[in-house]
Protein backbone atom coordinates (compact mmCIF):
# COMPACT_ATOMS: atom_id res chain seq x y z
CA UNK A 1 0.00 0.00 0.00
CA UNK A 2 1.31 3.23 -1.10
CA UNK A 3 0.78 6.50 1.16
CA UNK A 4 -0.27 9.46 -0.81
CA UNK A 5 1.75 11.44 2.20
CA UNK A 6 5.36 9.65 1.55
CA UNK A 7 7.43 12.12 -0.51
CA UNK A 8 10.38 12.07 -2.77
CA UNK A 9 13.42 12.32 -1.48
CA UNK A 10 15.35 14.61 -3.82
CA UNK A 11 18.67 16.71 -3.53
CA UNK A 12 19.12 20.44 -4.05
CA UNK A 13 21.19 20.90 -7.57
CA UNK A 14 21.61 24.82 -7.73
CA UNK A 15 20.28 27.93 -4.90
CA UNK A 16 20.23 31.40 -6.09
CA UNK A 17 19.61 34.56 -3.66
CA UNK A 18 17.13 36.51 -5.19
CA UNK A 19 16.12 39.05 -2.64
CA UNK A 20 17.39 39.65 0.94
CA UNK A 21 14.80 36.83 2.00
CA UNK A 22 13.80 35.32 -1.26
CA UNK A 23 15.51 32.22 -2.42
CA UNK A 24 15.08 29.94 -5.85
CA UNK A 25 15.91 26.81 -5.71
CA UNK A 26 16.82 23.98 -8.37
CA UNK A 27 16.39 20.53 -7.50
CA UNK A 28 17.47 17.30 -9.15
CA UNK A 29 13.72 16.35 -9.86
CA UNK A 30 11.75 16.52 -13.29
CA UNK A 31 8.04 16.13 -12.50
CA UNK A 32 5.50 16.21 -15.29
CA UNK A 33 2.98 19.09 -14.17
CA UNK A 34 0.55 21.25 -15.71
CA UNK A 35 1.47 25.24 -14.81
CA UNK A 36 -0.28 26.83 -12.19
CA UNK A 37 -0.06 23.15 -9.89
CA UNK A 38 1.53 22.97 -6.88
CA UNK A 39 3.55 20.68 -4.56
CA UNK A 40 4.12 19.85 -1.16
CA UNK A 41 8.05 20.91 -0.21
CA UNK A 42 9.57 19.72 3.35
CA UNK A 43 12.34 18.82 5.37
CA UNK A 44 11.57 15.66 7.66
CA UNK A 45 11.21 16.70 11.45
CA UNK A 46 9.86 20.20 10.70
CA UNK A 47 7.49 19.98 8.42
CA UNK A 48 6.08 20.50 4.62
CA UNK A 49 3.97 23.02 2.72
CA UNK A 50 2.54 23.77 -0.80
CA UNK A 51 4.61 25.70 -3.02
CA UNK A 52 4.13 26.51 -6.32
CA UNK A 53 6.42 25.35 -9.53
CA UNK A 54 8.03 27.88 -10.98
CA UNK A 55 9.76 26.05 -13.87
CA UNK A 56 8.01 24.16 -16.76
CA UNK A 57 6.76 20.49 -16.81
CA UNK A 58 9.86 18.16 -17.65
CA UNK A 59 12.98 20.17 -16.75
CA UNK A 60 14.57 20.88 -13.52
CA UNK A 61 11.98 21.53 -10.75
CA UNK A 62 12.50 24.91 -9.58
CA UNK A 63 10.26 27.18 -6.96
CA UNK A 64 11.33 30.66 -4.75
CA UNK A 65 10.67 30.48 -1.19
CA UNK A 66 10.16 33.24 0.94
CA UNK A 67 11.65 32.87 4.18
CA UNK A 68 8.72 33.63 6.31
CA UNK A 69 8.48 30.89 9.31
CA UNK A 70 9.37 27.86 10.68
CA UNK A 71 9.71 25.57 7.48
CA UNK A 72 11.28 28.42 5.16
CA UNK A 73 13.36 29.64 7.71
CA UNK A 74 15.30 25.68 7.12
CA UNK A 75 14.49 25.74 4.13
CA UNK A 76 16.80 28.64 3.56
CA UNK A 77 19.35 27.04 5.39
CA UNK A 78 20.33 24.55 2.99
CA UNK A 79 22.83 24.61 0.84
CA UNK A 80 23.16 23.11 -3.02
CA UNK A 81 23.17 19.53 -2.42
CA UNK A 82 21.48 18.92 0.81
CA UNK A 83 18.26 16.85 0.68
CA UNK A 84 14.43 17.85 0.60
CA UNK A 85 11.38 16.06 0.65
CA UNK A 86 8.92 16.72 -2.33
CA UNK A 87 5.05 15.38 -3.39
CA UNK A 88 3.08 16.09 -6.14
CA UNK A 89 1.42 17.88 -8.43
CA UNK A 90 -1.42 19.16 -6.97
CA UNK A 91 -4.18 21.45 -7.44
CA UNK A 92 -5.59 23.07 -10.61
CA UNK A 93 -3.89 24.43 -13.63
CA UNK A 94 -4.07 27.21 -16.00
CA UNK A 95 -6.08 26.67 -18.86
CA UNK A 96 -3.09 26.24 -21.42
CA UNK A 97 -4.94 24.94 -24.41
CA UNK A 98 -8.31 27.35 -24.09
CA UNK A 99 -5.45 30.42 -24.39
CA UNK A 100 -3.90 29.41 -27.22
CA UNK A 101 -4.00 32.41 -29.90
CA UNK A 102 -4.91 35.02 -27.08
CA UNK A 103 -2.81 38.00 -25.74
CA UNK A 104 -2.13 37.47 -22.05
CA UNK A 105 -1.61 39.70 -19.37
CA UNK A 106 0.61 38.77 -16.07
CA UNK A 107 0.27 40.59 -12.98
CA UNK A 108 2.54 39.55 -10.23
CA UNK A 109 3.21 40.70 -6.88
CA UNK A 110 6.43 40.34 -4.62
CA UNK A 111 6.83 36.79 -4.19
CA UNK A 112 3.46 36.21 -6.46
CA UNK A 113 5.66 36.54 -10.05
CA UNK A 114 7.38 33.14 -9.67
CA UNK A 115 3.97 31.19 -9.62
CA UNK A 116 4.02 32.61 -12.71
CA UNK A 117 6.90 31.70 -14.20
CA UNK A 118 5.49 27.93 -14.80
CA UNK A 119 3.05 29.13 -17.17
CA UNK A 120 4.81 32.44 -18.85
CA UNK A 121 7.71 29.37 -19.50
CA UNK A 122 5.50 27.06 -20.48
CA UNK A 123 4.32 29.42 -22.90
CA UNK A 124 7.68 30.80 -24.44
CA UNK A 125 8.47 26.83 -25.25
CA UNK A 126 5.60 27.05 -27.90
CA UNK A 127 6.12 30.98 -28.19
CA UNK A 128 4.01 31.26 -32.04
CA UNK A 129 1.00 29.62 -30.48
CA UNK A 130 0.29 32.38 -28.16
CA UNK A 131 -0.49 36.60 -28.64
CA UNK A 132 1.31 39.16 -26.69
CA UNK A 133 2.65 38.70 -23.38
CA UNK A 134 2.46 42.10 -20.73
CA UNK A 135 3.91 41.36 -17.40
CA UNK A 136 3.25 43.90 -14.74
CA UNK A 137 5.56 43.47 -11.64
CA UNK A 138 4.94 45.19 -8.54
CA UNK A 139 7.84 44.77 -5.61
CA UNK A 140 7.92 47.20 -2.20
CA UNK A 141 11.30 48.41 -3.34
CA UNK A 142 14.04 47.64 -5.63
CA UNK A 143 15.58 45.27 -3.22
CA UNK A 144 13.01 42.82 -3.34
CA UNK A 145 12.75 42.61 -7.03
CA UNK A 146 12.45 38.86 -8.18
CA UNK A 147 13.59 37.24 -11.30
CA UNK A 148 15.32 40.40 -11.51
CA UNK A 149 17.47 39.44 -15.20
CA UNK A 150 13.86 38.02 -16.63
CA UNK A 151 12.22 41.41 -15.74
CA UNK A 152 15.37 43.87 -16.93
CA UNK A 153 17.24 41.87 -19.55
CA UNK A 154 15.57 38.87 -20.96
CA UNK A 155 12.05 39.30 -21.38
CA UNK A 156 12.19 42.75 -22.60
CA UNK A 157 14.11 41.77 -25.32
CA UNK A 158 11.44 39.23 -27.22
CA UNK A 159 9.18 40.34 -29.85
CA UNK A 160 5.55 40.93 -28.31
CA UNK A 161 6.71 41.01 -24.78
CA UNK A 162 6.13 44.14 -22.85
CA UNK A 163 7.26 44.59 -19.08
CA UNK A 164 6.45 47.04 -16.83
CA UNK A 165 7.92 46.91 -13.32
CA UNK A 166 6.63 48.92 -10.43
CA UNK A 167 7.94 49.68 -6.96
CA UNK A 168 5.88 50.69 -3.92
CA UNK A 169 8.57 52.79 -2.37
CA UNK A 170 11.36 54.34 -4.25
CA UNK A 171 14.92 55.06 -2.27
CA UNK A 172 17.22 56.78 -4.63
CA UNK A 173 16.26 58.69 -7.98
CA UNK A 174 17.22 57.28 -11.40
CA UNK A 175 17.29 53.78 -10.71
CA UNK A 176 15.34 50.94 -12.17
CA UNK A 177 12.25 50.60 -12.22
CA UNK A 178 10.79 54.26 -12.95
CA UNK A 179 7.63 53.52 -12.00
CA UNK A 180 6.75 54.12 -8.60
CA UNK A 181 2.89 53.14 -7.13
CA UNK A 182 1.37 49.86 -6.68
CA UNK A 183 1.18 47.73 -9.26
CA UNK A 184 -2.99 47.73 -9.67
CA UNK A 185 -2.36 51.80 -9.46
CA UNK A 186 0.07 52.07 -12.60
CA UNK A 187 -1.88 49.38 -14.30
CA UNK A 188 -5.17 51.85 -14.56
CA UNK A 189 -2.69 54.51 -15.96
CA UNK A 190 -0.55 52.03 -18.54
CA UNK A 191 -3.13 49.54 -19.94
CA UNK A 192 -5.04 50.98 -23.28
CA UNK A 193 -8.34 50.55 -23.56
CA UNK A 194 -7.92 48.08 -26.51
CA UNK A 195 -6.72 46.11 -23.47
CA UNK A 196 -9.73 45.96 -21.90
CA UNK A 197 -10.87 43.18 -24.49
CA UNK A 198 -8.69 40.85 -23.38
CA UNK A 199 -9.82 37.97 -22.36
CA UNK A 200 -7.42 35.46 -20.63
CA UNK A 201 -5.20 36.99 -17.83
CA UNK A 202 -3.75 35.78 -15.29
CA UNK A 203 -2.69 37.03 -11.74
CA UNK A 204 -1.02 36.37 -8.59
CA UNK A 205 -0.62 38.81 -6.00
CA UNK A 206 0.85 39.16 -2.55
CA UNK A 207 -1.10 40.07 0.38
CA UNK A 208 -0.75 43.46 0.79
CA UNK A 209 -2.31 44.61 -2.39
CA UNK A 210 -5.76 42.87 -1.10
CA UNK A 211 -4.98 44.35 2.34
CA UNK A 212 -4.97 47.80 0.80
CA UNK A 213 -8.23 47.07 -0.44
CA UNK A 214 -6.52 47.57 -4.10
CA UNK A 215 -9.48 45.48 -5.65
CA UNK A 216 -8.15 44.21 -8.77
CA UNK A 217 -11.01 44.53 -10.51
CA UNK A 218 -11.92 48.13 -9.77
CA UNK A 219 -7.98 49.31 -10.66
CA UNK A 220 -8.29 47.85 -14.50
CA UNK A 221 -7.92 43.72 -14.10
CA UNK A 222 -10.71 41.64 -15.03
CA UNK A 223 -11.22 37.78 -15.24
CA UNK B 1 -17.33 -4.22 5.94
CA UNK B 2 -19.68 -2.42 4.74
CA UNK B 3 -19.51 -0.71 0.76
CA UNK B 4 -17.57 2.42 0.89
CA UNK B 5 -18.03 3.14 -2.74
CA UNK B 6 -21.76 3.34 -1.82
CA UNK B 7 -22.13 5.90 0.47
CA UNK B 8 -25.12 6.59 2.23
CA UNK B 9 -26.78 8.90 0.86
CA UNK B 10 -30.96 8.40 0.41
CA UNK B 11 -30.45 7.88 -3.58
CA UNK B 12 -27.44 5.44 -3.34
CA UNK B 13 -28.43 3.27 0.19
CA UNK B 14 -29.03 -0.36 -0.26
CA UNK B 15 -32.67 0.66 0.62
CA UNK B 16 -34.71 -2.59 2.41
CA UNK B 17 -34.67 -5.05 0.18
CA UNK B 18 -36.07 -8.41 0.90
CA UNK B 19 -33.51 -9.72 3.85
CA UNK B 20 -33.92 -13.05 6.19
CA UNK B 21 -34.30 -11.36 9.39
CA UNK B 22 -32.88 -12.67 12.36
CA UNK B 23 -32.88 -12.25 16.00
CA UNK B 24 -29.89 -13.14 18.50
CA UNK B 25 -30.78 -12.17 22.51
CA UNK B 26 -28.39 -10.22 25.26
CA UNK B 27 -26.49 -13.19 25.98
CA UNK B 28 -26.00 -14.17 22.61
CA UNK B 29 -24.66 -11.42 21.48
CA UNK B 30 -22.20 -10.97 24.08
CA UNK B 31 -21.17 -14.55 22.93
CA UNK B 32 -20.98 -13.05 19.98
CA UNK B 33 -19.47 -10.91 20.61
CA UNK B 34 -16.51 -12.95 23.09
CA UNK B 35 -16.25 -15.03 19.68
CA UNK B 36 -16.03 -12.34 17.43
CA UNK B 37 -12.99 -11.10 19.64
CA UNK B 38 -10.79 -14.04 19.05
CA UNK B 39 -9.63 -12.62 15.57
CA UNK B 40 -10.25 -9.08 15.96
CA UNK B 41 -9.89 -6.52 17.89
CA UNK B 42 -13.07 -5.74 19.86
CA UNK B 43 -14.22 -1.61 20.00
CA UNK B 44 -17.75 -1.08 22.42
CA UNK B 45 -19.00 0.79 24.72
CA UNK B 46 -17.85 1.02 28.41
CA UNK B 47 -18.01 2.54 31.41
CA UNK B 48 -15.41 5.54 32.57
CA UNK B 49 -16.26 6.76 35.81
CA UNK B 50 -20.10 7.62 34.64
CA UNK B 51 -19.84 7.79 31.75
CA UNK B 52 -20.11 5.72 28.81
CA UNK B 53 -17.10 5.59 26.04
CA UNK B 54 -16.18 3.55 23.30
CA UNK B 55 -12.74 1.72 24.23
CA UNK B 56 -10.87 -1.51 23.23
CA UNK B 57 -12.47 -4.29 24.99
CA UNK B 58 -10.67 -7.36 26.57
CA UNK B 59 -13.40 -9.00 28.00
CA UNK B 60 -16.77 -9.14 27.60
CA UNK B 61 -18.32 -8.45 30.71
CA UNK B 62 -17.09 -5.22 30.31
CA UNK B 63 -19.31 -4.29 27.12
CA UNK B 64 -22.46 -2.08 28.15
CA UNK B 65 -25.79 -3.00 26.66
CA UNK B 66 -27.93 -0.15 27.57
CA UNK B 67 -26.82 3.22 27.39
CA UNK B 68 -28.48 6.34 25.37
CA UNK B 69 -24.95 7.36 23.69
CA UNK B 70 -21.37 8.14 24.35
CA UNK B 71 -19.98 11.51 25.02
CA UNK B 72 -17.51 11.27 21.98
CA UNK B 73 -18.60 10.26 18.96
CA UNK B 74 -17.11 7.30 17.11
CA UNK B 75 -15.02 8.89 14.73
CA UNK B 76 -11.50 8.55 16.57
CA UNK B 77 -11.43 5.10 15.78
CA UNK B 78 -11.33 6.38 12.21
CA UNK B 79 -9.71 9.75 12.16
CA UNK B 80 -7.68 9.58 15.28
CA UNK B 81 -7.06 12.72 17.55
CA UNK B 82 -3.69 12.26 16.68
CA UNK B 83 -2.56 9.75 14.33
CA UNK B 84 1.33 9.05 13.00
CA UNK B 85 1.79 9.23 9.28
CA UNK B 86 5.24 8.58 8.19
CA UNK B 87 8.16 8.15 10.49
CA UNK B 88 11.56 9.19 9.91
CA UNK B 89 14.56 7.02 10.40
CA UNK B 90 18.32 8.12 9.26
CA UNK B 91 16.67 9.96 6.31
CA UNK B 92 14.94 7.29 4.78
CA UNK B 93 11.13 8.06 5.52
CA UNK B 94 8.18 5.12 5.94
CA UNK B 95 4.45 5.34 5.40
CA UNK B 96 2.51 3.87 8.98
CA UNK B 97 -0.21 1.77 8.53
CA UNK B 98 -2.30 -0.47 10.63
CA UNK B 99 -3.53 -3.52 9.37
CA UNK B 100 -5.62 -4.30 12.66
CA UNK B 101 -9.17 -6.24 12.14
CA UNK B 102 -11.70 -4.84 14.62
CA UNK B 103 -15.69 -5.17 15.35
CA UNK B 104 -16.94 -1.93 16.25
CA UNK B 105 -20.27 -3.19 18.39
CA UNK B 106 -22.77 -0.18 19.54
CA UNK B 107 -22.14 2.75 17.43
CA UNK B 108 -25.17 4.87 17.01
CA UNK B 109 -27.13 5.44 13.49
CA UNK B 110 -26.21 8.96 13.78
CA UNK B 111 -22.39 8.57 14.72
CA UNK B 112 -22.61 5.85 11.75
CA UNK B 113 -23.98 8.44 9.39
CA UNK B 114 -20.96 10.98 10.32
CA UNK B 115 -18.52 8.20 8.76
CA UNK B 116 -20.36 8.15 5.92
CA UNK B 117 -20.63 11.98 5.12
CA UNK B 118 -16.89 11.82 5.73
CA UNK B 119 -16.20 9.29 3.09
CA UNK B 120 -16.28 11.05 0.33
CA UNK B 121 -14.00 13.85 1.45
CA UNK B 122 -10.94 11.12 1.83
CA UNK B 123 -11.88 9.03 -1.26
CA UNK B 124 -12.27 12.74 -3.71
CA UNK B 125 -9.48 13.19 -5.77
CA UNK B 126 -6.33 11.12 -4.13
CA UNK B 127 -8.06 8.51 -1.71
CA UNK B 128 -6.88 8.22 1.75
CA UNK B 129 -5.40 5.13 2.88
CA UNK B 130 -5.00 5.99 5.62
CA UNK B 131 -8.55 6.21 6.64
CA UNK B 132 -9.42 3.53 4.19
CA UNK B 133 -7.90 0.78 5.68
CA UNK B 134 -9.52 1.21 9.30
CA UNK B 135 -12.90 1.57 7.07
CA UNK B 136 -12.43 -1.48 5.47
CA UNK B 137 -10.74 -3.91 8.21
CA UNK B 138 -13.81 -2.65 10.91
CA UNK B 139 -16.61 -4.82 11.03
CA UNK B 140 -19.40 -2.58 12.29
CA UNK B 141 -22.08 -3.73 14.56
CA UNK B 142 -24.52 -0.79 14.83
CA UNK B 143 -26.87 -0.15 17.83
CA UNK B 144 -30.38 1.33 17.00
CA UNK B 145 -32.38 3.92 19.30
CA UNK B 146 -35.58 3.47 20.86
CA UNK B 147 -35.25 5.57 23.55
CA UNK B 148 -34.64 9.53 23.18
CA UNK B 149 -30.72 9.87 24.06
CA UNK B 150 -30.93 14.04 24.26
CA UNK B 151 -33.23 15.92 24.05
CA UNK B 152 -31.44 18.40 21.56
CA UNK B 153 -31.23 14.85 19.00
CA UNK B 154 -32.28 16.09 15.62
CA UNK B 155 -31.22 12.76 13.92
CA UNK B 156 -34.80 12.21 12.59
CA UNK B 157 -34.67 15.80 10.49
CA UNK B 158 -31.25 15.00 9.66
CA UNK B 159 -32.21 11.46 8.32
CA UNK B 160 -29.66 9.81 10.48
CA UNK B 161 -31.63 7.77 12.88
CA UNK B 162 -32.93 6.72 15.09
CA UNK B 163 -32.62 3.37 13.42
CA UNK B 164 -29.83 3.58 10.14
CA UNK B 165 -30.81 2.89 6.81
CA UNK B 166 -27.41 1.65 5.16
CA UNK B 167 -24.11 1.86 6.11
CA UNK B 168 -23.49 -0.54 8.57
CA UNK B 169 -22.23 -4.46 8.37
CA UNK B 170 -25.06 -5.45 11.04
CA UNK B 171 -27.54 -3.46 12.85
CA UNK B 172 -28.87 -4.48 16.23
CA UNK B 173 -32.80 -3.40 16.59
CA UNK B 174 -33.98 -3.78 20.36
CA UNK B 175 -37.19 -5.84 20.71
CA UNK B 176 -38.45 -5.56 24.38
CA UNK B 177 -35.72 -5.83 26.85
CA UNK B 178 -33.87 -8.98 25.96
CA UNK B 179 -33.82 -9.26 22.13
CA UNK B 180 -32.59 -7.88 19.42
CA UNK B 181 -33.59 -7.96 15.64
CA UNK B 182 -30.60 -8.35 13.14
CA UNK B 183 -30.29 -6.18 10.13
CA UNK B 184 -27.53 -7.38 7.60
CA UNK B 185 -26.36 -4.45 5.73
CA UNK B 186 -22.95 -5.76 3.65
CA UNK B 187 -21.38 -9.59 3.09
CA UNK B 188 -19.12 -9.14 5.73
CA UNK B 189 -22.37 -8.59 7.88
CA UNK B 190 -23.59 -12.00 6.62
CA UNK B 191 -20.83 -13.87 6.81
CA UNK B 192 -20.81 -12.97 10.93
CA UNK B 193 -24.34 -14.16 10.45
CA UNK B 194 -23.53 -17.51 8.52
CA UNK B 195 -20.25 -18.21 10.35
CA UNK B 196 -22.54 -17.88 13.91
CA UNK B 197 -25.33 -19.68 13.20
CA UNK B 198 -26.59 -21.63 16.43
CA UNK B 199 -26.73 -17.91 18.11
CA UNK B 200 -29.00 -16.40 16.33
CA UNK B 201 -32.62 -17.06 16.12
CA UNK B 202 -35.05 -16.26 12.89
CA UNK B 203 -37.84 -13.54 13.20
CA UNK B 204 -40.98 -14.67 13.13
CA UNK B 205 -43.81 -12.74 11.28
CA UNK B 206 -44.94 -10.73 13.91
CA UNK B 207 -41.85 -9.90 14.94
CA UNK B 208 -41.41 -7.88 11.70
CA UNK B 209 -44.81 -6.37 12.03
CA UNK B 210 -43.11 -5.00 15.46
CA UNK B 211 -39.68 -3.56 13.63
CA UNK B 212 -42.37 -1.95 10.98
CA UNK B 213 -43.29 -0.20 13.87
CA UNK B 214 -40.40 0.40 15.90
CA UNK B 215 -38.46 1.53 12.26
CA UNK B 216 -41.19 4.38 12.27
CA UNK B 217 -41.90 5.69 15.83
CA UNK B 218 -40.56 9.00 16.30
CA UNK B 219 -38.69 9.83 19.57
CA UNK B 220 -37.31 12.83 18.53
CA UNK B 221 -38.50 16.19 20.80
CA UNK B 222 -35.89 18.76 18.12
CA UNK B 223 -37.06 19.40 14.62
CA UNK B 224 -35.49 20.96 11.69
CA UNK B 225 -35.42 21.50 7.99
CA UNK B 226 -32.31 21.14 6.79
CA UNK B 227 -33.42 21.81 3.36
CA UNK B 228 -35.09 24.98 4.11
CA UNK B 229 -32.21 26.26 5.97
CA UNK B 230 -30.28 25.65 2.96
CA UNK B 231 -32.28 27.81 0.51
CA UNK B 232 -32.03 30.16 3.73
CA UNK B 233 -28.52 30.30 3.90
CA UNK B 234 -28.09 31.53 0.36
CA UNK B 235 -28.90 35.34 0.69
CA UNK B 236 -27.41 35.57 4.29
CA UNK B 237 -24.08 34.80 3.95
CA UNK B 238 -23.13 38.78 4.04
CA UNK B 239 -25.16 39.54 6.91
CA UNK B 240 -22.52 40.40 8.87
CA UNK B 241 -24.45 41.76 11.83
CA UNK B 242 -26.62 38.43 12.09
CA UNK B 243 -23.45 36.23 12.24
CA UNK B 244 -22.13 38.79 14.66
CA UNK B 245 -24.94 38.37 17.48
CA UNK B 246 -25.30 34.74 16.82
CA UNK B 247 -21.81 34.32 17.64
CA UNK B 248 -21.53 36.17 20.35
CA UNK B 249 -20.86 33.83 23.18
CA UNK B 250 -18.86 31.56 21.12
CA UNK B 251 -16.10 30.82 23.60
CA UNK B 252 -13.59 29.93 20.39
CA UNK B 253 -13.19 26.46 22.43
CA UNK B 254 -13.57 24.22 19.08
CA UNK B 255 -15.46 21.66 20.95
CA UNK B 256 -18.24 21.93 18.91
CA UNK B 257 -15.79 20.05 16.32
CA UNK B 258 -14.02 17.58 18.61
CA UNK B 259 -17.47 16.19 19.48
CA UNK B 260 -19.45 16.53 16.02
CA UNK B 261 -19.47 12.86 14.41
CA UNK B 262 -18.67 14.40 10.93
CA UNK B 263 -16.01 17.13 11.70
CA UNK B 264 -12.69 15.89 9.82
CA UNK B 265 -10.55 18.51 9.25
CA UNK B 266 -7.26 18.12 10.43
CA UNK B 267 -3.19 19.31 10.61
CA UNK B 268 -0.24 17.60 9.66
CA UNK B 269 2.12 18.04 12.70
CA UNK B 270 6.15 16.84 12.73
CA UNK B 271 7.79 16.10 15.76
CA UNK B 272 11.76 14.60 15.48
CA UNK B 273 10.60 11.32 14.47
CA UNK B 274 7.34 11.00 13.05
CA UNK B 275 4.75 13.57 10.77
CA UNK B 276 1.18 13.06 12.65
CA UNK B 277 -2.23 14.09 11.67
CA UNK B 278 -3.92 15.34 14.65
CA UNK B 279 -7.43 17.07 14.54
CA UNK B 280 -8.19 20.67 14.10
CA UNK B 281 -10.97 23.31 14.53
CA UNK B 282 -12.26 25.66 12.04
CA UNK B 283 -13.47 27.47 15.27
CA UNK B 284 -9.36 28.65 15.84
CA UNK B 285 -8.06 31.47 14.80
CA UNK B 286 -4.82 29.83 13.90
CA UNK B 287 -6.69 27.19 11.42
CA UNK B 288 -6.86 29.85 8.01
CA UNK B 289 -3.47 31.55 9.20
CA UNK B 290 -1.00 31.67 6.04
CA UNK B 291 3.05 32.02 5.50
CA UNK B 292 2.47 35.97 5.67
CA UNK B 293 0.87 36.00 8.71
CA UNK B 294 -2.48 36.85 7.02
CA UNK B 295 -5.32 35.46 8.63
CA UNK B 296 -8.31 35.47 6.14
CA UNK B 297 -11.17 33.88 9.08
CA UNK B 298 -9.54 36.61 11.20
CA UNK B 299 -12.67 37.93 13.03
CA UNK B 300 -14.84 35.07 15.12
CA UNK B 301 -18.08 35.57 13.47
CA UNK B 302 -16.55 34.68 10.17
CA UNK B 303 -15.25 31.22 11.30
CA UNK B 304 -18.45 31.03 13.54
CA UNK B 305 -20.32 31.14 9.71
CA UNK B 306 -17.75 29.04 7.83
CA UNK B 307 -18.85 25.92 10.11
CA UNK B 308 -22.24 26.37 9.52
CA UNK B 309 -22.31 26.89 5.87
CA UNK B 310 -19.69 23.45 5.51
CA UNK B 311 -21.79 21.88 7.59
CA UNK B 312 -25.36 22.71 6.19
CA UNK B 313 -24.74 24.08 2.61
CA UNK B 314 -21.49 22.95 0.77
CA UNK B 315 -20.96 19.38 2.04
CA UNK B 316 -24.41 18.99 0.56
CA UNK B 317 -24.00 20.41 -2.77
CA UNK B 318 -20.79 18.78 -3.22
CA UNK B 319 -21.53 15.29 -2.03
CA UNK B 320 -24.94 15.41 -1.67
CA UNK B 321 -25.32 15.04 1.90
CA UNK B 322 -25.71 17.23 5.06
CA UNK B 323 -22.78 17.23 7.30
CA UNK B 324 -24.59 17.20 10.41
CA UNK B 325 -26.58 13.70 11.46
CA UNK B 326 -28.52 15.43 14.27
CA UNK B 327 -27.16 14.00 17.27
CA UNK B 328 -27.19 17.02 18.91
CA UNK B 329 -23.75 16.95 20.93
CA UNK B 330 -22.60 20.52 19.77
CA UNK B 331 -25.89 22.39 21.30
CA UNK B 332 -25.56 20.05 24.69
CA UNK B 333 -22.10 20.35 25.35
CA UNK B 334 -21.47 24.36 24.46
CA UNK B 335 -20.05 26.07 27.31
CA UNK B 336 -21.62 28.73 25.28
CA UNK B 337 -25.30 27.81 24.87
CA UNK B 338 -25.10 28.60 21.31
CA UNK B 339 -28.27 27.48 20.54
CA UNK B 340 -27.96 26.03 17.28
CA UNK B 341 -31.43 24.31 16.75
CA UNK B 342 -32.67 27.77 17.64
CA UNK B 343 -30.63 29.33 14.56
CA UNK B 344 -31.60 26.56 12.37
CA UNK B 345 -35.04 27.26 12.57
CA UNK B 346 -35.16 30.80 12.75
CA UNK B 347 -33.48 31.32 9.63
CA UNK B 348 -35.43 28.64 7.81
CA UNK B 349 -38.68 30.44 9.14
CA UNK B 350 -37.45 33.77 7.48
Amino acid sequence: MKSPYLPEIVRIKKIKQETEDIKTFMLDYKPVFKPGQFFEIGINGIGEAPFTAASASKENFQTSIKRTGKLTEAIHKLKAGSKLTIRGPYGNSFPVERIKGKNMLFIGGGIGLPPLHSLIRTVLENRDKYGKITVFYGARDEAQIVSREELKNIWPRMKNFRVVVCVDFKKNKGEWPHNVGLVTGIMEKELKPIHKKQKHNCFCLRAANYDKGRNPKAAGAWL
Amino acid sequence: MQSISKSCTKESCPKKTKKKMNKITKNDLLKLLDSLKNKNRLIAPVMAEKDIVFDYVNDVKDVVLDFTNTVKPAKEFFIPQREDILEFNNGKIKAIFSDEKRVFFGIRPCDLKGLCVMDPTFKEGIEDPHYFEKRKNTVIIALACINLCDENAFCESAKAGPVADGCFDLQLIPLGKNEYFVESGSKAGADVISKNKPLFKKAGKSDIKNLEEIKNKKINKKKVDLDLFLEKLKGRFNNNAYWKEVSLTCLRCGACNYLCPSCFCNNMVDNTSKRYRCWDSCMFRGFTRQAANLIPRDELYTRFRQRLYHKYKWHKERYGMHMCTGCGRCVTYCPGLIPYIDIINKVSEE
